[in-house]
């Protein structure tokens, strides 16, 4: 394998400056999100790149815990081209050698940016990368609101619905095949299945009321929803070809939101049923529901469930403004991480996606909730966007 | 083109709603309702990622009221004066507002073959999902009281539109007031059914 960089580095510098994150490299790095210290972003310098890629590089990176420094501070240097695709290598400035070099063909080169975003993410932290993820999100027409889809940086978005209604609530199902989200298209909130291959629709849940809030499950066999059908906005769950349904909470007061835990054991959702908002879970298959306390954080609305389990996240309001919370799922103190709402994590359960309207527009922004620093899209949408789910 | 008209009637109504109190002389100025279809269904164009909807295996509609609300006629001006209002966050109209109910189930009371389309509205001080949920919850709140006034459960749909309907755009407390509301529909018989 021919060495195409060289780098000419004082490894004693780069010692003394970034002593904390020694031995990080070329192993998972467990990133504790409850940590009350800071997380320090990881350090690096980049160059060689150009155009369209550099940008992606920077933000793929930026959003999975990395800053960009002076090549002298960097612990990591990352150097390739996107002449005729994409190369690229990572150099480990504490260590002294390479410990990624890789080129890339096939795709495009956006897709092959992403890859080697992802590959720069593994081999240093050893958490897969999320750079290849979509997102799904409800986007305002006017009045109306229809559901698109783009990769996570809000490129290649693509209008799914053109209803001229309210479409709105999307979920992903884990495969990727399938969107969830409900739709006013027959003058009555129903939930739709949406293969986003061949654009076939089912309803999955249209009876008297609200049929809103749809969530998969985990192994993609089940859909948690809110139904009023029986009189009060409950937390139901069916099959994903709407059978087999089955009520799960039944309260008077408004549930909302529901979420499922990662085992598909629990569901998450928000009840008004202490008269103000508040988390709880309930068994997937039927139980007792059961307050999650979030401390310090009242009215608290979207939770939703992070994939390795360890976090759920949601908004708290306070008069008109929203923040974005973590808290563990046994319930304690909340933390509050971005102003914002409507958080959906990503993959790599560090990530989340919200919705910020405090300029009075509704944009999507990205939040790296370890070094709580946050991104808007770099590609804008036409119009408010909100409810931005992030897929596999 | 149907749901165009049909915004910007919405859309008119909302701006028109006048104080409480002030008189306004009811007129006819019904939609005409297709099936299952109180605004549009556009889903007859050629659309690249979204084809036909076809109904599930499941249980769909067994359970579901929705057709007994099919092919009526949408009169949103009859009940325009009893729009009810609610207090932030809260499910339960304003005191004052009482009577509005009891006036729409008089009405409803005097002509047995008549139903009633309640909608839940909400301000936009809320995260969405909560807010739509809110809205359903109003609107059934609402239900529950004409049907303690003696209408039958059977005559009364509720539907929610969250915050996306707002009666004033504005972002001020007079608007937000406005906003949080349920509104009545007269839903009638056409001729000849």
């Amino acid at each position: 394998m021919k060495k195409p960089l060289r780098y000419s580095l004082s490894v004693l510098v780069a010692l003394l400056g970034l002593g904390k994150n020694l031995g990080q490299s070329q192993k998972i790095i467990d990133v504790d999100i409850f940590d009350s210290g800071e997380v320090k972003a990881i350090p690096v310098y980049i160059e060689g790149f150009t155009g369209e890629i550099l940008p992606l590089l920077k933000f793929d990176l930026f959003v999975q815990g990395f800053e960009f420094v002076d090549k002298a501070k960097a612990q990591f240097i990352i150097k390739g081209s996107n002449a005729g695709g994409v190369s690229g290598a990572v150099y480990d400035q504490l260590k002294g050698g390479f410990i990624l070099n890789k080129r890339y063909q096939g795709g495009n080169l956006r897709m092959q940016g992403h890859t080697f975003a992802n590959n720069v993410v593994e081999s240093i932290t050893g958490s897969p990368g999320i750079g290849l993820s979509k997102i799904a999100f409800r986007q305002f027409h006017g009045r109306n609101t229809e559901i698109h889809v783009a990769d996570f940086d809000g490129f290649n978005a693509k209008q799914v619905t053109r209803d001229n209604s309210i479409s709105a609530g999307p979920d992903w199902s884990p495969d990727g095949g399938s969107l969830f989200y409900y739709s006013y298209l027959k003058n009555n909130p129903d939930i739709y299945s949406h293969n986003i291959r061949t654009g076939q629709r089912r309803i999955v849940a249209r009876y008297s009321g609200s049929n809103i809030s749809p969530s998969v499950s985990p192994d993609g066999r089940r859909v948690a929803m809110v139904l009023s059908k029986a009189g009060s906005p409950d937390i139901w769950v069916a099959n994903v070809n709407g059978s087999g349904l089955r009520r799960l909470t039944t309260t008077k007061a408004a549930e909302s939101s529901p979420c499922w835990s990662p085992d598909g054991r629990f569901i998450c959702f928000v009840s008004r049923v202490s008269g103000r908002s508040g988390l709880y879970k309930i068994p997937a298959n039927g139980g007792a529901m059961s307050r999650i306390k979030t401390i310090y954080a009242s009215n608290a609305t979207e939770p939703d469930w992070s994939p390795d389990g360890k976090a759920i996240a949601f908004t708290t309001q306070r008069g008109g403004s929203f923040d974005i919370c973590i808290v563990e799922p046994s319930g304690g103190k909340a933390k509050v991480v971005a102003s914002g709402e409507d958080p959906s994590w990503a993959l790599n359960s560090r990530t989340l996606i919200f919705t910020n309207r405090s300029s009075g527009k509704r944009i999507l922004s990205v939040l790296d909730v370890p070094t709580k620093r946050v991104k808007t899209l770099p590609r804008r949408f036409q119009g408010n966007c909100s409810q931005a789910a992030w897929g596999n | 083109m149907l749901f165009l008209l049909a915004i910007v009637f919405l859309f008119s109504v909302g701006c028109k709603k006048t104080p409480k109190g002030n008189s306004y002389l009811p007129k006819s100025k019904g939609g005409i309702v297709g099936k299952s279809n109180l605004l549009a269904n556009n889903n007859s164009g050629k659309i690249e990622t979204q084809g036909e909807v076809v109904s599930s295996e499941g249980n769909i509609g067994e359970l579901s009221g929705l057709e007994d609300f099919e092919n009526l006629l949408m009169d949103r001006d009859i009940f325009a004066t009893q729009t009810v209002y609610f207090g932030f966050d809260r499910t339960e109209p304003k005191p004052g507002d009482s009577d509005k109910v009891t006036a729409v189930a008089d009405a409803l009371s005097n002509s047995p073959k008549n139903k009633i389309l309640v909608e839940g509205h909400c301000d936009e001080r809320g995260t969405e999902e909560y807010n739509r949920a809110l809205g359903e919850r109003r609107a059934l709140t609402i239900r529950d009281i004409l049907v303690e006034k003696g209408i039958s459960p059977n005559r009364i749909r509720t539907m929610t539109f969250g915050e996306d309907r707002p009666a004033d755009p504005n972002l001020t407390e007079t608007a937000y007031r406005l906003n949080r509301r349920s509104e009545f529909v007269l839903l009638t018989p056409k001729p000849g059914t």
